[in-house]
């Protein structure tokens, strides 16, 4: 079970996933996940610092909607704490390589609109 | 007159006056007796056309005069009758026979209303009311004795009906079950107004049942048993009970024959001979008819008694009849509303119990009969966080209303449970859902597996029993008000430890509650039940505990009863069995984590191999995910401080499709120190292990 919180909207919306990620409930986050990423947007900000549990569906959700992003020309950066147990998930399936990770989300929101 | 010693003339004249004088009394004597014989006459034509019969005695108890009423009652001719003892004619013990045993009787020369009964040869006796009365002359001389006598036949017919009918509302009303208010039906009419009763129901697919046969004498009950098991009745027959069923109009026979009472029987030839034997002599048959609707019909047979139906007795039986359809309406829409209601409260009971390691729980309701159906409920639920959630409430009330109530306070607080409440704020959210007339009692228990702690609210509810693995027993105290109070009530909570193997009791009041008994006395038995039988595994303990607790096999309430066992997880092994569905992939995951750390796992190794798992099950589900469903299992072992855990399903394996669904096995692989899958005809094991870090178990 997982909720999913607004943080911040704007040309870079910042969407906190707090809880668990797993079959049960990853396509319906990446769904609501798109949606809330208008086409004038530069890109989305994904907070997974309050995700207790993510395993290979959370990581194809991220690498999904960071290529669907893509086709649109945005951008998808990811907030996971250094010492979480997701960073070292989303690191051992190399998904670091594809999308950047940010220890913070003011950092991430800087990285979209950077570029 | 008088006569003057004076002169002729005078005289003369005197006598002439006389004369005139003997002439004109003679006129007015003349005048009175015609008066008299009109005045006798008047008096005969009044004695004979009284519907009372008047015998006239002298002082020596001779009849000197009769009416004609008198000369029917006793059925004697008036001349044989004048001048002979009236206990000739009528020997009554109870009637004084001269006006000396009148006397004797009663010294102020009267008595009314004996009543006796007269016996005509070959009639049925009349009931008769008798009144005597002295005669005495002018100068107070005991001239003679007068008794009348009445018949009240009809009086007597009234009362009797009247105790018939008020004797079937009492039966009726005793029971609000169809099929014993049909035999209650049935017990009033016999022996009174039948000899045989039979009572039929008209079946919702048309057909008749005869669902009752009722005899006046015991001996036959051979017989009775003989025709209801060896006959039918034929629905469609032209004549008899379905006629009547059909019609609505009643049937009299004042005579009637075997072959008429098997008109309507499919069995025909088998029946008659049977049918010789009953002896039949009247029938009548009337139907029930409630709200114009017709439940079947009553049948009234005579035999032995040799009575006769006539116009009262078919009046008897219809009122009878009209009665007991009312009966049997309401008994009708009783069960049917009892059925709504069970079938409201087994749909809100849970259908299965969680499967949880570690936890046991069982269940048992028991609901009252004959009494309606309560608002006893009880639920148990597995959070989201991996905690388990105990409820036990009571809506007060019985039938379809308590159960709505119920429905309603059973949705809200498992929303509100799952949305992470305290058990005090779901008690008070609870509160605020119900209205005034809606008072219920709940107990909500949130168990939590990992730290043993058992936290509560008891809103006026009796209170949970924890029964300890050694025995122990103790109540958890603290209680707040009810649901549905009036004011804003406080609603508190506690938190008790529970020792690994305790076990926790939730019930309902109908457990411990007996009228005419402190609740005292039944919180003591219940203790005391629960103390002997602390050792047994779950579902025994509580069918020890109704046995032992319950008076007797009807409970006057319902009964509903709910025990959580904590038994310690064993470090060296873990088991579950799941339903291959995605929804149970949390709750594997809170229960595995609860293993691996009890088996001595860090926190970054339980996380790892809570994912490595969870990939093996998420395929497991996968694999068996379809219409037909199936089943998973989880296995876990701590070997020499390697952690084994071995995932394993009946599904058909479906290899991995495109890049994404290999980084689930290449999870497995980074996390695991080992990681085989098999997969064959009967389905996919993967065998996972990681060796941890520390050696000894925490």
């Amino acid at each position: 079970m997982a909720v999913l919180s607004i943080l911040s909207e704007g040309d870079v919306p910042v969407v906190q996933i707090a809880g668990d990620v797993d079959m049960a409930n990853a396509m319906n986050i990446s769904a609501e996940l798109q949606a809330l990423t208008p086409n004038s947007a530069a890109g989305l900000v994904v907070d997974l610092s309050e995700t207790s549990y993510l395993d290979s569906r959370g990581v194809h959700l991220i690498l999904d909607l960071g290529a669907r992003l893509a086709t649109h020309g945005q951008r998808l950066a990811v907030v996971v704490p250094d010492d979480s147990h997701v960073r070292r998930i989303l690191v051992l399936t190399h998904v670091d390589e594809q999308v950047a990770l940010y220890a913070s989300a003011a950092d991430a929101v800087e990285g979209v609109r950077s570029g | 007159m008088t006569l003057h010693d004076a002169a002729w003339p005078d005289m003369f004249d005197s006598l002439q006056g006389a004369y005139a004088e003997l002439a004109e009394s003679q006129a007015e004597l003349e005048r009175r007796a015609a008066e008299i014989d009109e005045a006798r006459e008047l008096f005969e034509q009044v004695i004979d056309s009284m519907s009372e019969a008047l015998f006239l005695l002298d002082s020596r108890g001779r009849i000197v005069r009769v009416n004609a009423a008198a000369t029917a009652l006793v059925a004697t001719a008036d001349d044989e009758l004048l001048g002979r003892p009236l206990e000739e004619v009528w020997d009554e013990p109870r009637i004084p026979k001269t006006p000396w045993e009148l006397l004797e009787a009663a010294p102020d020369g009267a008595l009314a209303d004996i009543d006796v009964e007269v016996r005509r040869q070959r009639k049925l006796p009349v009931p008769t009311s008798v009144s005597c009365a002295l005669v005495r002359s002018k100068t107070g001389r005991i001239a003679g004795l007068i008794v009348v006598a009445r018949d009240i036949t009809e009086r007597k017919q009234t009362e009797e009906t009247v105790t018939l009918l008020s004797d079937a509302s009492r039966a009726l009303a005793e029971s609000l079950d169809y099929e014993a208010t049909l035999t209650s039906v049935a017990d009033v009419a016999v022996p009174r107004l039948a000899d045989w009763c039979i009572v039929y129901a008209l079946e919702r697919d048309g057909s008749i049942r005869r669902a009752i046969v009722a005899h006046a004498d015991p001996s036959d009950a051979p017989l009775a048993a003989a025709i209801s098991s060896g006959s039918t009745v034929d629905p469609d027959a032209r004549d008899g009970v379905p006629k009547v069923i059909r019609s609505g109009s009643t049937e009299l026979h004042p005579e009637v024959s075997p072959t008429v009472l098997a008109a309507d029987v499919r069995e025909r030839a088998e029946i008659q001979p049977l049918l010789e034997q009953v002896g039949p002599v009247s029938w009548m048959c009337v139907p029930l008819v409630a709200r114009t609707q017709t439940l079947g019909a009553i049948s009234f047979v005579t035999a032995a008694s040799g009575r006769r139906y006539d116009d009262v007795d078919l009046a008897k039986a219809e009122e009878l009849a009209r009665r007991a359809a009312v009966a049997l309406d309401n008994a009708r829409l009783y069960e049917l509303e009892r059925g709504i209601a069970e079938t409201l409260q087994r749909s809100l009971l849970p259908q299965r119990l969680p499967d949880i390691p570690g936890i046991s729980v069982a269940a048992r309701y028991l609901p009252a009969r004959p009494q309606a159906v309560g608002g006893d409920w009880y639920d148990v639920f597995d959070l989201p966080d991996g905690n388990v959630g105990l409820v036990m409430g009571d809506v007060a009330g019985h039938g379809v209303s308590a159960a709505a109530v119920m429905g309603r306070l059973r949705n809200s607080l498992r929303a509100y449970a799952m949305e992470g409440h305290s058990p005090a704020l779901v008690a008070e959210r609870l509160n605020a859902l119900t209205y005034e007339d809606e008072m219920a009692t709940l107990a909500y228990a949130i168990f939590d597996p990992t730290n043993w702690t058992l936290r509560f609210v008891n809103a006026a509810h009796p209170p949970p029993l924890v029964i300890g693995p050694d025995g122990s027993t103790g109540y958890l105290e603290g209680g707040s008000p009810p649901l549905a109070s009036m004011l804003t009530p406080l609603y508190s909570e506690w938190t008790v430890s529970l020792e690994p193997g305790s076990t926790v009791l939730l019930y309902t009041d109908g457990l411990v509650e007996v009228r005419g008994e402190l609740i005292d006395d039944g919180l003591a038995r219940l203790e005391e039940a629960a103390r002997s039988t602390a050792g047994a595994p779950l579902e025994e303990m509580l069918e020890d505990v109704l046995a032992r607790v319950l008076p007797g096999p009807g409970a006057a309430d319902d009964v509903a009863l709910l025990a959580m066992r904590a038994s310690p997880l064993d470090p060296d092994r873990f088991q579950l069995r799941l339903d291959a569905i995605p929804s149970v992939l949390s709750r594997t995951r809170h229960a595995l984590r609860n293993w691996l750390a009890t088996a001595g796992a860090d926190e970054a190794e339980v996380e790892d191999i809570l994912v490595a798992c969870g990939e093996a099950c998420a395929n497991a589900v996968e694999h068996a995910y379809g219409p037909s469903g199936g089943e998973f299992s989880v296995e876990g072992w701590l070997r020499d401080g390697e952690i084994v855990i071995t995932v394993r399903d009946q599904g058909r394996w479906r290899p991995p499709r495109g890049l994404d669904r290999g980084r689930g096995t290449g999870l497995m692989h980074s996390l695991m120190d080992d990681v085989s899958i098999d997969h064959d005809a009967s389905g996919t094991t993967v065998v996972m292990k990681r060796r941890l870090q520390a050696d000894a178990p925490i």
